[in-house]
């Protein structure tokens, strides 16, 4: 329960910064939709000129669309901003300020900047969501649903907790601002369907560097019929990833020299 | 003599202010590794879904697998050159903080020291990209074979290419004068590029009325013409009407950021810093 105040506290902190900078809000959610509008275009150019790209037809490519800018927008939402301040945190010595709260470091780091822009994207997808529900007329059971959702679920934690690992990497190298564009760049794989790679291809980006578990993989489970195996790694992967990061942490913490000259 | 150290003065200031830049570019070598690294996972991912695409239809517009990749490498190697992520930004935040006071003291314009840092930072990118994109070439011939006047026609768009982006991130700079979080433009219009330059796939892949609506912007001309022109695939004829119509383009941008930075100027509130 003190976590949900917390991210309340957190929502009306952003609120008033937002209010601040409200030209800085829109331009947040213009880009926000430009890249939706980009990502659409790609995508759907594709299927300009084929009915079926790797199994997906169109009405399944606009649901993975559906599953990508959801992903996005519930973490512009919690997660972006908190994460983006992480390295400078590092790097200034803000940190300091949250360790000594009584709340996981990590916690906090991760919500402290909860966009307000990120509820204008969260509109959007769902907007999205009615017109590819309605235009489609898409039928699939109950239980498949529920595994989509609780993988998206997954997915997002999985997001998190990977780009953790990597904004906890500053705590060695101090300068961090690369390590969120790497972040970037690697989850740039995840913005096609998952059955486009080869196989070696999806191994690898759905356990090392798992980009496909955000939304390709709650999209391929919904469409498909999925071994056990598919559905079970997405799990293993956020608990192997959980303890990587546990671990990189504590190890962190020990190099961290708070500088606390600046918050 | 003298006139003519006057008339070369701001040549040799822009090249100090290159010097400076370089200098100051080549701390961050993570920064070129990244980019390089960027460079490959935007082409793969293309790649990857085109090349499904193009197993069903053998060709899309003229470009077979190989074309399409050898168009991938070039165009996302284009794009890494002409794109501005880091000095715009800073730029930005420089005119937001009044920090911009201390490029306001130097001889020369502030178009110069933004253009000048930002080519300053692409420098180590470009020398780098070349033995990258030669070293694959070799390991992978490439459907590649440009001649002397298709290497000419690239030359002369891709420093068109290099004036229209210096014109267009010099305006999301002096944006920073009126909005007080101009971060979003940069970021906006880099994302747009991403989409609409051809960085992602050649733009006669979308739509036609899209295509030459296109046409019309200065998107093309950041990625799309260039990597025609280097494949030989740009007729002279039709590279002689972009040029001069982006030049066009070019002359316009230049009077608006003109008249754009002679507006910011009376805005300009500075403590130094």
């Amino acid at each position: 329960m003190r976590y949900l105040r917390y991210l309340g506290i957190c929502f009306r902190m952003s609120v008033f910064r937002a209010l601040e900078y409200r030209a800085g809000v829109f331009f947040q959610y213009m880009v926000d939709t430009i890249w939706y509008l980009v990502q659409f275009a790609l995508l759907r150019t594709a299927f300009s000129y084929v009915a079926e790209v790797a199994g997906y037809n169109l009405a399944e490519c606009y649901l993975f669309l559906a599953f990508l800018f959801s992903t996005d927008a519930i973490s512009m939402l919690f997660f972006n901003g908190g994460l983006e301040h992480f390295t400078r945190a590092v790097r200034t010595g803000g940190l300091d300020f949250y360790i000594l709260k009584p709340m996981p470091t990590l916690y906090q780091m991760t919500v402290a900047r909860v966009s307000l822009a990120g509820v204008f994207n969260v509109a959007f997808t769902l907007f999205f969501w009615s017109y590819v529900l309605r235009r489609f007329q898409v039928h699939y059971s109950f239980g498949h649903w529920v595994w989509a959702w609780v993988l998206f679920a997954n997915g997002m934690f999985i997001n998190v907790v990977f780009r953790l690992i990597i904004s906890c990497i500053s705590l060695w190298t101090v300068e961090g601002g690369t390590l969120n564009w790497l972040f970037h760049e690697l989850m740039r794989f995840g913005s096609k369907p998952e059955a486009i790679y080869g196989k070696w291809a999806r191994r690898v980006l759905s356990s090392l560097m798992p980009a496909l578990l955000l939304s390709a993989w709650p999209c391929m489970v919904l469409i498909r019929k999925p071994s056990a195996w598919a559905l079970a790694l997405p799990f293993v992967v956020s608990l192997v990833a959980a303890g990587v990061l546990a671990g990189i942490w504590r190890l962190g913490l020990r190099q961290y020299e708070g500088l606390s000259f600046q918050a | 003599m003298t006139a003519l150290r006057r008339l070369t003065a701001p040549a040799r200031l822009f090249l100090a202010q290159l010097r400076l830049s370089f200098a100051s570019a080549l701390q961050y070598r993570a920064d070129y590794v990244l980019t390089v690294f960027s460079v490959a996972v935007s082409a793969a991912v293309e790649i990857a879904l085109w090349q499904l695409v193009l197993k069903k239809t053998g060709q899309v517009h003229g470009y077979g697998l190989a074309d399409l990749i050898a168009y991938l490498i070039l165009a996302n190697v284009i794009s890494m050159m002409c794109v501005n992520w880091e000095s715009v930004i800073d730029m930005s935040e420089e005119v937001r903080q009044g920090t911009v006071s201390r490029h306001l003291l130097k001889p020369m314009s502030l178009f110069s020291v933004a253009t000048g840092d930002w080519l300053a930072r692409k420098f180590p990118v470009m020398l780098g990209a070349v033995p990258v994109f030669i070293g694959l070439h070799y390991w992978n011939p490439l459907q590649f074979h440009p001649h002397l006047d298709h290497i000419l026609m690239f030359l002369a768009l891709m420093l068109i290419s290099l004036w229209l982006s210096a014109e267009i991130y010099f305006l999301i700079i002096v944006s920073a004068f009126w909005l007080s979080e101009n971060q979003g433009v940069a970021i906006g219009f880099n994302v747009l590029r991403w989409g609409f330059a051809g960085t992602a796939f050649p733009l006669a892949f979308y739509p036609g009325l899209l295509v030459r609506f296109l046409d019309f912007t200065p998107m093309p001309y950041f990625v799309y013409y260039p990597t025609l022109a280097l494949l030989g695939r740009l007729p002279t004829e039709e590279f002689i009407l972009k040029f001069l119509y982006a030049v066009f383009v070019g002359c316009a941008l230049s009077f608006n950021r003109w008249a754009a930075w002679h507006a910011a100027e009376r805005r300009l509130q500075t403590v130094g810093g």
